[in-house]
């Protein structure tokens, strides 16, 4: 599972709602801590969908702040991101 | 009973409005964009549709530049304040609200120079007495789409105009217009608009909004949470989150959400052609009551549905009661919290008497409001 992070609810409302409108399945979670960039609240997707996902954020202008895997690595290791 | 103060307040509210609040309350009322669970995420969601809606119908292509705030009062000051620093010059016209007059006067103390435009005995503004008091210090044009005590639309396109190519930043006050005079803030040349949810928009108090356009960054008038970049002690600079600390008015935001959604059905054009003819049937009846002065240009064309009269020789303040304890008919008088209005228009101190008219009302009711101010003024027969 991936996550998507924000740096506010409101873009994460707006992806929120263009998922939904382009028959995306993902849900809304709160933002894992180990995660935690701004926003309280983070849109979790399978992995599969996380692609179609940024690109509804392109077309659409929304900011994400990063994708991740929605659990943390078990070891200490080198957190990669957009 | 005839409910004719739709400037105060628009009333009575679709009951899809009081539906939408309800509902609010009862499956969504977490606070929206804080925790994630999914009662938060249902109220966020439908704070973020009826911020969305609101955008669709003012014409601004990115909905974030939608900041919510309790009321027009407070749009308006965050742009005044956020924006007008000492040695500052600033216009503004002689119709102005007090929601605008007084910020103007304080800041005026801290030495930002207010230059006041005169408008005419009907309240109409000459946009060329606005190009003549610009500056080059000049930061700032404010004001009015129309007056709350004649109804005169003011020129805002063309104040606009002059504004955008002076590089001053327009802030128009909608409160009036927004949601029953057709609105768009790129037509219009609008760097901030300010506007209310409880009148001609349909909403509930405590509902406001204040748009700002890209480029420009007023400073925040409230700081505190905004349930993003919580491990910063500074305000965020992202908007809307940078003008919204504090929670949101939920219910309300969800009521004003539904209320957009019946204004987009009627028509905002459909709405402006009932109150235009509404208004005209009434300015046409208040020609021929003997003893009835009329305020403001006398065609709906030039105004909205806001009519300010008085009865020779009455205070206002009686005829106001009396309208309303033998008629049923309520009305507004005295000040209108605009005394600069009353002063440029002649009617300071004493105001006048103001009927106001929305979609809900009828001409039947428009009929009934002329046969009553018939009688009042002498010329009537009582019980007609």
């Amino acid at each position: 599972m991936m996550c998507v992070v924000f740096s506010t609810v409101h873009e994460a409302m707006k992806l929120d709602l263009l998922l939904a409108e382009a028959g995306i399945k993902h849900s809304v979670v709160p933002t894992p801590r180990w995660l935690s960039r701004s926003c309280g609240v983070a849109i979790a997707l399978a992995d599969g969908e996380a692609e179609l996902a940024v690109r509804e954020a392109e077309k659409h202008g929304v900011a994400i702040k990063g994708i991740f895997p929605l659990h943390a690595p078990e070891a200490e290791s080198e957190r990669v991101g957009r | 009973m005839i409910y004719a103060d739709q400037a105060a307040t628009s009333w009575p509210k679709p009951a899809e409005v009081v539906a939408a609040m309800t509902a609010y309350m009862q499956e969504a009322g977490a606070n929206p964009g804080r925790s994630g669970h999914r009662l938060a995420v249902e109220a966020a969601r439908r704070v973020f549709l009826t911020r969305c809606r609101l955008a669709e119908l003012l014409g601004i292509p990115d909905e974030s530049r939608v900041v919510f705030v309790p009321a027009a009062t407070w749009a308006i000051n965050v742009a005044l304040y956020g924006l007008l620093r000492s040695g500052d010059e600033v216009i503004t016209s002689s119709m102005e609200h007090n929601a605008v007059a007084r910020p103007l006067f304080d800041l005026s103390a801290r030495g930002v120079v207010v230059r006041r435009v005169l408008c005419d005995r009907e309240g109409r503004l000459d946009p060329e007495d606005v190009r003549r008091a610009m500056t080059d210090r000049t930061r700032l044009v404010v004001m009015t789409h129309a007056s709350n005590v004649t109804g005169t639309l003011l020129p805002a396109a063309e104040v606009g105009r002059l504004a955008r190519e002076r590089g001053i930043a327009f802030l128009l006050d909608a409160a009036q217009t927004a949601g029953c005079v057709p609105l768009d803030v790129q037509e219009l040349h609008v760097d901030l608009l300010a506007l209310t949810g409880h009148k001609a928009l349909l909403g509930p108090q405590g509902t406001g909004a204040l748009y700002i356009r890209e480029g420009l960054h007023p400073t925040p008038l409230v700081r505190g949470g905004t349930g993003s970049f919580s491990h910063l002690d500074s305000q965020p600079e992202q908007l809307p989150d940078r003008h919204e600390s504090g929670t949101l008015n939920g219910p309300g935001l969800a009521g004003l959400g539904a209320a957009l959604e019946v204004i987009a059905k009627r028509g905002v054009d459909a709405i402006r052609l009932h109150e235009m003819e509404l208004a005209d049937r009434l300015l046409a009846g208040l020609r021929e009551v003997p003893r009835v002065r009329v305020y403001g240009p006398m065609r709906a064309r030039a105004r909205v549905a806001v009519v300010s009269f008085n009865i020779e020789g009455m205070d206002p303040a009686e005829v106001g009661w009396r309208l309303d304890e033998q008629f049923g008919i309520m009305v507004r008088t005295g000040l209108h919290c605009a005394p600069w209005a009353h002063r440029t228009i002649g009617t300071y101190p004493r105001g006048t008497v103001r009927i106001s008219l929305g979609y809900s009302n009828t001409d039947e009711e428009v009929d009934r409001i002329l046969a009553a101010i018939q009688i009042l003024a002498g010329g009537g027969r009582e019980g007609a």
